[in-house]
């Protein structure tokens, strides 16, 4: 079992990550699921189009992204779990974030894929301020629906 | 003894300062910390660190046992406003 987190400025390339992570399976994987979030544009009519900034605690965001692979881990047979995440300035359309899940099936990959990602929304310790041209930014919570996900989870389990 | 405290976000903001480098008595807790920041900060701004949904790690771990949790020197005490990845 192969876990990689990185925490990054720089973009990061879906292919590249992928072609990685099937090379270290060597044949033993049966599928990939791959999500790759974007930003995007939250501005309304009339507004100046928003960016966003990203913040992080180095070493405790591994941790708690590292923690929470752990547990998909338990529910699911994953071969190999990829998250790349970045931070600092990001404008709308970059890639945000990547998670790649391998397993020998399709089920514990879709389903690990997901678990991560909606974990990554409520639980990981980054900060996003969204901000407009000319504003200060207002600092961004999880949503309802944020929670609702992740929430959902612990009823299944 | 000696330790820091670390502010992320609003809360980096709030305080205007992202570490206080804090001389404590050995043997203090997290409420010792929470009264040596007080006698440092304005109002508002200890309102902003004590808020109900701010998180507490030291040394990169969350705390398990709020203001009673006990400090070492050298500790780094962060407190952490709601989180959102992803």
């Amino acid at each position: 079992m192969a876990v990689t987190v990185r925490i990054q400025e720089e973009d990061f390339s879906l292919a590249g990550e992928w072609e990685a992570l099937r090379q270290r399976t060597g044949g033993t994987a049966g599928g990939i699921v791959a999500f790759a979030g974007l930003v995007r544009e939250r501005a309304r009519a009339g507004e100046e189009v928003s960016r966003l900034f990203l913040e992080h605690y180095p070493g405790m965001t591994e941790s708690s992204i590292e923690e929470i692979i752990g547990r998909a881990r338990e529910r699911w047979p994953l071969q190999d779990v990829v998250v790349v995440h970045r931070v600092g300035d990001l404008e709308p359309g970059d890639q945000i974030v990547l998670v790649l899940a391998a397993s020998a099936h399709r089920g514990a990959a879709f389903a690990g894929c997901e678990f991560i990602m909606d974990m990554l929304k409520t639980t990981a310790v980054f900060w996003k301020k969204e901000v407009q041209t000319g504003s200060e930014g207002t600092w961004i919570r999880s949503t309802g629906d944020d929670f609702e996900r992740a929430k959902h989870w612990q009823d299944d389990a | 003894m000696k330790v820091r405290a670390v502010f992320f976000a609003s809360l980096r903001e709030a305080v205007d300062n992202d570490v206080l480098d804090l001389d404590i008595d050995d043997g203090a807790n997290l409420a010792d910390l929470r009264r040596c920041l007080a006698a440092r900060l304005r109002a508002d701004q200890m309102a902003a660190i004590d808020a109900a949904d701010v998180r507490v790690a030291v040394n990169r771990r969350l705390v398990h046992d709020g203001d009673e949790s006990m400090l070492a020197a050298g500790d780094e005490v962060a407190f952490m406003p709601p989180v959102t990845g992803g």
